[in-house]
């Protein structure tokens, strides 16, 4: 039977419209899916595997994902790092995305200690925001911590390396602590130019206006609740970091990824491309070429 | 235990015993850090003023990332106060998030008294009085209050806590 997803639809990056024209069927199985990586033993972010392992699960279902994933293929992409599917799955991802990128760059130790020192100046907007510096601190030590581990790593500590980064991400608290720390973050930029992002910022559930501090009090400093366009803009600048997010949403009709940037600052040249999350509809894990 | 739950338990007891926020206290139970006793002391201009409402915070090893588990000792007449103690308030479900301390989470409770929300009841008789026969609400609060000044029960609860037992 064919798919009514086959049929050419108009892209789309707003998540609720991408929902809404979904077929029923396509739906049930997009929410089972996620249920099931949610109530799974699934790791808090997984070794990679290969985007054929992606493919099969696809396989019983919709030709356009499948010609998506093909397409992923065609470009290069050959693997995927999956982050349960908690509502936390976009901030695990770009942490990681953004640790990596620091511990495999070309120029490790500078970068990291920029780094360091980006986060360490964002604690004062984070009190500024409203939370209470020694709360922020225990979840700002963590991420500090990797970051740190990079660009100097203490006498008796062993230095950072691809392994012990995902090892730390599996860590609960860890991994947990990093993403509410994000959360603060992104919370805290929104708040500080609330009469730039209001006009942006839409309910989630109702599709109405909402106040900035309603939509930070409730999507974005909660744990669970996923992240929109507007937190990811925030948080890429609040981390002076470029991302792409690939967009396999089954709304295709040619079977192409629509890929959009996140690009804060021009890349230095001969910079490599930026880390790609990758969109489901509902979830961001990340791609990657091996 | 989870190094970061014990840690932030123990900032939060320091934090509530050097600076605590007016009408509040609580500690934990000296052989149990994840079992708190908290007294709320009902807020002046309201029907719950002088009473001294007991609670119990229960942390469970997810703490900060999920909030406790709360309930009222003692019996309480409130909108938004199920029979049994628990409470519906939306910090401590749905909006919950890891910044909120002990402090922050008996100071919401002690803005709740001051402002109910009868559109989400926990109790529809408390809430339907509130909105339709105030004077009759005060009074069944009142009774409350009396009772949270000598509640033998509750009192033995608390003194089973305080020493341990």
């Amino acid at each position: 039977m064919a798919s009514q997803s086959d049929a050419p639809v108009p892209q789309s990056q707003n998540l609720n419209d991408d929902l809404n024209a979904l077929s029923v069927d396509e739906l049930d199985r997009l929410t089972q899916n996620i249920l099931d990586e949610t109530t799974s033993t699934r790791p808090l972010l997984s070794e990679t595997s290969p985007l054929s392992v992606l493919r099969e699960e696809y396989e019983r279902g919709s030709g356009t994902f499948l010609k998506q994933i093909d397409y992923l293929s065609s470009k290069g992409y050959t693997h995927l790092r999956r982050a349960r599917g908690d509502g936390d799955c976009f901030y695990r991802s770009l942490a990681f995305a953004w640790v990596e990128s620091l511990l495999t760059s070309q120029d490790s130790a500078f970068d990291s200690s920029m780094a360091l020192s980006l986060l360490e100046s964002s604690l004062p907007s984070l009190e500024a925001a409203g939370f209470e510096g020694s709360v922020c601190q225990d979840f700002y030590d963590e991420l500090a911590n990797l970051v740190r581990r990079i660009a100097s790593p203490g006498p008796n500590e062993p230095p950072l390396t691809p392994s012990t980064l995902l090892e730390a991400f599996q860590n609960p608290e860890i991994s947990n602590s990093i993403v509410v720390f994000l959360r603060l973050l992104t919370s805290a930029a929104i708040r500080a130019d609330q009469d730039s992002y209001e006009a942006f910022l839409v309910h989630p559930e109702t599709g109405g206006p909402i106040t900035a501090q309603t939509f930070c009090e409730n999507f974005v400093e909660p744990c669970g609740k996923e992240a929109d366009d507007v937190q990811i803009t925030v948080l890429t600048k609040a981390l002076n970091f470029n991302i792409q997010v690939a967009y396999l949403d089954g709304r295709s009709s040619d079977g192409t990824v629509n890929f959009v940037e996140f690009q804060i600052a021009p890349p230095a040249p001969g910079a490599p491309p930026p880390p790609v999350l990758l969109y489901r509809p509902g979830h961001y894990d990340i791609l990657e070429k091996h | 235990m989870s190094t970061n739950c014990r840690r932030r338990l123990i900032r939060d007891f320091k934090r509530l015993s050097t600076d605590p926020p007016g009408g509040i206290s609580g500690s934990p139970c000296p052989d149990n850090i994840m079992l708190w006793n908290a007294v709320i002391f009902g807020p002046a201009d309201t029907p719950f003023e002088d009473g001294t409402f007991k609670l119990l915070l229960t942390f469970e090893e997810t703490y900060p990332t999920k909030p406790p588990t709360v309930k009222f000792l003692s019996r309480m007449f409130h909108p938004n106060v199920y029979a049994n103690g628990e409470l519906c308030l939306d910090i401590l479900q749905n909006r919950w998030s890891p910044t909120y301390d002990v402090a922050a989470i008996l100071t919401s409770i002690q803005s709740l008294l001051h402002d109910p929300n009868p559109n989400s009841p926990a109790n529809a008789e408390a809430a339907q009085l509130y909105r339709e026969n105030m004077k009759e609400y005060v009074r069944r609060v009142r009774a409350t209050v009396e009772e949270s000044w000598l509640d033998p029960e509750e009192h033995e609860k608390m003194a089973e806590g305080a020493s341990g037992v």
